[in-house]
Formats: structure tokens, C-alpha cells, sequence
């Protein structure tokens, strides 16, 4: 133990807290000796002590098996499936028939014409309300406008997660042809690019630079020949997985659509 | 198969997903665990389970055996759990001027309470039913100071002060020096305190 020549400083001080000191026992002889210095200790354990951990949320004891039967579909090689249970019902990666991407192609003007009338409704002049307790009395344009956008984005999101899932669970051992996906990525691409302006537009820095991380990757996808090595493919997805870009869509594509179904405002009495 | 992880990683690199699937449900809670402590949110720590084994399914290359599997795990879950919070402080940065924004930014920490709207606090020394509503209290405005930290703030200090982990270790975990690491608490509890002392002070 060494005599402490000065009084310890708050971080000596939380260092102590935490049993993470570097000489303890000096410090606790300074403070037999110096009120100052314990006060200030005691005061800080009296706050570090009143700081409890949140209860952990209850998880079901098949809790490992349910994670297991989520991510199961999604490491099974030739198995083209995501985690999200919503994405199964659209697997077109393997086999991308003119039907299927007719279906696509419908979907993804969907968004587009959605984005379209909330352009639309930004510059049409809307009559007033006249039947007080209705929704348009509660219900403005704007809020109608930014809803509209909240879906589509949404839609957005998922349908560039599940394009991103199948498209890191391609495998080959050669020469791979990445073409139909380069097909869905150019349409992704198309509507990312509406979707980021108008985010950056509306000040939605979140939304404005996910889409933008996005594109660089839609863009990298895109850009490359349409046959390709398995080690030119295993170098994009490792790039895709480094960014993490696909968790990131998912987290906030998630929150958006849990938000785009709230109600708009509570209904008057 | 025996029971260990070194034995079921080595099987799963081999290409067991029996092996592999083993890890996830002897993990899984551990990772959620840790996960919910650092976002603090139930839904974003089932997603950062869901993305810590996938990712380590797809590194299980990588993994060496200078740490346990269990430490590499927890790595990453930090890791991918500090993503979380980085998306929502960005998300939070925006403020409510618009509803777009705005009804992004609902969650359990979410924070939309000025400060000084904040109710006064009865004192720890003050007797009677108002003490009953000081921890709940406590525990809202540790939530709120919560959001105020940084990630890596946020995630050193609740690895230290909830779960109790060494400097050392959570240097491990979220990849920083121990200084850093050091650092990232001193300025969390210097927020949290200042948050909670004006509760906590004895009336005079």
C-alpha cells in the first residue's frame, strides 16, 4: 500500500466504486484520515447504488430452439429462404419465371404509386373539413402525406432485405450468374434513389442515410458483370456483411412498419 | 459429441448444423441477456440474437481460439447491439419537428421530456407513500439519462455496472483499449449523476 499524497479525483473515485482501483487500500486509509474525500466517495456510491438494472424480459425455456428454428431456413445451403417468416412466401431468387416477375414488377409499383400521390398530396390544395368528429377533421394532409411515405418506405426496406438475404445466400463453386438478381436490384435501385431524396428532403438524416448505404450496395451489386466468381461473390457478400447493411435495414425497416400502423390520431369524442 | 464448445465449433466449421444448432440453444439466453442490457430494449435484443449467430455462423471461420466461443459470441452481439443504439441515436438526433420523424422515434428509452418538465422528487429522507414512487422514478430518470450517453458509453457502463464485467473484459467486447474503455464509465456516470443527485440530495 502507498500513501496517497493528493486526494483522489472522481475517476480514482468511480475506479474504486467498481473494485477496479489500482491501490484500494490507500484509498480507503486517506479517507480515515480526509472527510472531504469520503463524503465525495460515499456520495458517489450513495448514486451508483441507486441504480438498478432493469428486469431482464422472461424469455420461455424453448427460448434456443425458437432462435434456432428463426435462423435455421437461413444457413441451410440451397435452402432459399430468410429469417423473417414473411420473406418464405417470396422466393424468387432460384427460379425467377415470367409470372413471378410479373408479380414483382406489380409490387413494385405499388410503393412508387404511392409515392407518387404523396407528392401529389404535398401540392393540392385540400377543401376544409366540414363534418366536425370525421377523420379529415383530425387527420391533415401532411399526416396522410408522411404516412404515405412511412409505407413505402417500409415496403421498401423489406423488399430490399429479403432481395439483400437471398442475394448473400447465392453460393457457387464457379462461375455464378447474378443476373435476375442484378434485374431486382436496378428496380430497387430506381425507387431507393425517390425514397432518399425525399428522406433527405424531409430532414430524415436516419432514413436519408440508411437508403444511401443502401444504394452503395444495390450500386456495387448492379455495377458487376453478370456472371461472376465464387471468389468475386464471396468478396461482395463479405463487403455486404461487413457494413452490416442488412441488419440495418431490417432494425429500421422493422420500426418503420410498426410505426406505419399506428393509428394517425386519436379519434375525437 | 461431447458437451463442449470447442468441440461443437470444430464440428460446425466442419459443416454440422447439429453442432452449430447446439451453440445457438446453449447461448441464446446469454446473448439476449446481454443484448437487452445494452439497448435496453426487448424487441432489438431479440433482433441482435437473431443477427449475432447469424453473423457467427458466417465468421465461424474466423473465430480463433484465443478466446472462448462464448467471448467471441458475446463480441459480437456487443457489437451488433451498438449498431442498434448508433440507428437510434441517429434516429433521436432528428428531434420531433415532423411526424415522419417523430413517429420513428418511439421505444422504451425514447426520450421527449425536457428536463426542466420533470416533476419534483420527493428526498430519499422524506418519509410516507411518496418514497413508494421514488424508485419508479429513479428508474425513469436513469432511462432518460440512459438515452443521453453515447453507444459505447451507454454499452461500457452497463456492462460494468449491471452486469459487473471487468475493464479488461468489456474492453474485449466492444473492442477498445482499456483507457477507452475507462473513459466511455467516466463519462456515463458523470451523466447519470448528474441526472439523479438533484433526487437523491437530502432536503435540508
Amino acid at each position: 500500500m502507498n500513501e496517497i499524497t493528493t486526494h483522489p479525483g472522481e475517476q480514482e473515485l468511480i475506479l474504486h466504486y467498481y473494485g477496479e482501483a489500482d491501490d484500494p487500500a490507500a484509498l480507503e486509509e486517506h479517507f480515515k484520515t480526509c472527510a472531504a474525500c469520503r463524503i465525495a466517495f460515499e456520495s458517489l456510491q450513495t448514486t451508483l447504488n441507486a441504480i438498478e438494472p432493469p428486469e431482464i424480459p422472461r424469455r420461455p425455456e424453448t427460448y434456443g430452439s425458437d432462435v434456432w428454428a428463426r435462423l435455421e431456413p437461413a444457413l441451410l445451403p440451397g435452402h432459399r429462404q430468410t429469417i423473417e417468416g414473411r420473406a418464405h412466401r417470396f422466393l424468387w431468387w432460384p427460379v425467377a419465371t415470367p409470372a413471378r416477375l410479373a408479380l414483382a414488377a406489380a409490387c413494385l409499383a405499388l410503393p412508387i404509386a404511392g409515392f407518387i400521390i404523396g407528392l401529389l398530396w404535398r401540392t393540392t390544395p385540400q377543401p376544409a373539413a366540414t363534418h366536425p368528429g370525421l377523420v379529415a377533421d383530425i387527420v391533415t394532409p401532411e399526416q396522410v402525406r408522411e404516412r404515405i411515405l412511412l409505407v413505402t418506405v417500409g415496403d421498401h426496406l423489406e423488399r430490399s432485405q429479403m432481395a439483400l438475404v437471398e442475394f448473400v445466400n447465392v453460393e457457387g463453386d464457379r462461375d455464378v450468374d447474378i443476373s435476375s438478381a442484378q434485374t431486382w436490384v436496378e428496380d430497387l435501385l430506381a425507387s431507393n434513389r425517390l425514397y432518399r431524396q425525399t428522406a433527405s428532403e424531409e430532414g430524415n438524416t436516419a432514413v436519408a442515410d440508411l437508403l444511401e448505404e443502401l444504394e452503395r450496395v444495390l450500386v456495387e451489386i448492379a455495377r458487376s458483370p453478370s456472371t461472376i466468381s465464387a471468389a468475386e461473390l464471396a468478396r461482395l457478400h463479405e463487403r455486404i456483411d461487413e457494413r452490416g447493411i442488412l441488419f440495418k435495414v431490417k432494425v429500421l425497416g422493422n420500426r418503420i412498419r410498426e410505426d406505419a400502423q399506428r393509428p394517425l390520431t386519436e379519434p375525437t369524442s | 459429441m461431447d458437451g463442449s464448445d470447442a468441440t461443437a465449433v470444430a464440428q460446425a466449421r466442419a459443416g454440422d448444423h447439429e453442432a452449430f444448432r447446439l451453440l445457438v440453444e446453449r447461448h441464446s439466453r446469454a446473448v439476449f441477456r446481454l443484448a437487452f442490457r445494452i439497448t435496453g430494449n426487448e424487441h432489438d435484443a431479440d433482433d441482435v440474437v437473431q443477427e449475432t449467430f447469424l453473423r457467427a455462423y458466417r465468421q465461424l471461420g474466423r473465430f480463433e481460439d484465443r478466446s472462448t466461443f462464448a467471448t467471441w459470441l458475446h463480441r459480437i452481439a456487443a457489437n451488433c447491439a451498438t449498431d442498434v443504439l448508433r440507428e437510434r441515436q441517429r434516429r433521436d438526433a432528428r428531434g420531433p419537428q415532423r411526424a415522419f420523424s417523430s413517429a420513428l422515434g418511439r421505444d422504451g428509452w425514447h426520450d421527449d421530456t425536457d428536463e426542466s418538465e420533470m416533476t419534483e422528487f420527493p428526498s430519499v429522507n422524506d418519509p410516507g407513500p411518496e418514497r413508494l414512487a421514488l424508485g419508479s422514478e429513479m428508474r425513469e430518470r436513469v432511462e432518460r439519462a440512459m438515452t443521453r450517453l453515447s453507444p459505447l458509453e451507454r454499452a461500457a457502463f452497463v456492462l460494468r455496472h449491471f452486469e459487473g464485467r471487468s475493464i479488461a473484459e468489456i474492453g474485449q467486447l466492444l473492442g477498445l483499449r482499456d483507457n477507452a474503455v475507462k473513459h466511455s464509465i467516466f463519462r456515463a456516470v458523470k451523466k447519470v449523476r448528474g441526472a439523479l443527485e438533484p433526487v437523491l440530495r437530502p432536503t435540508r
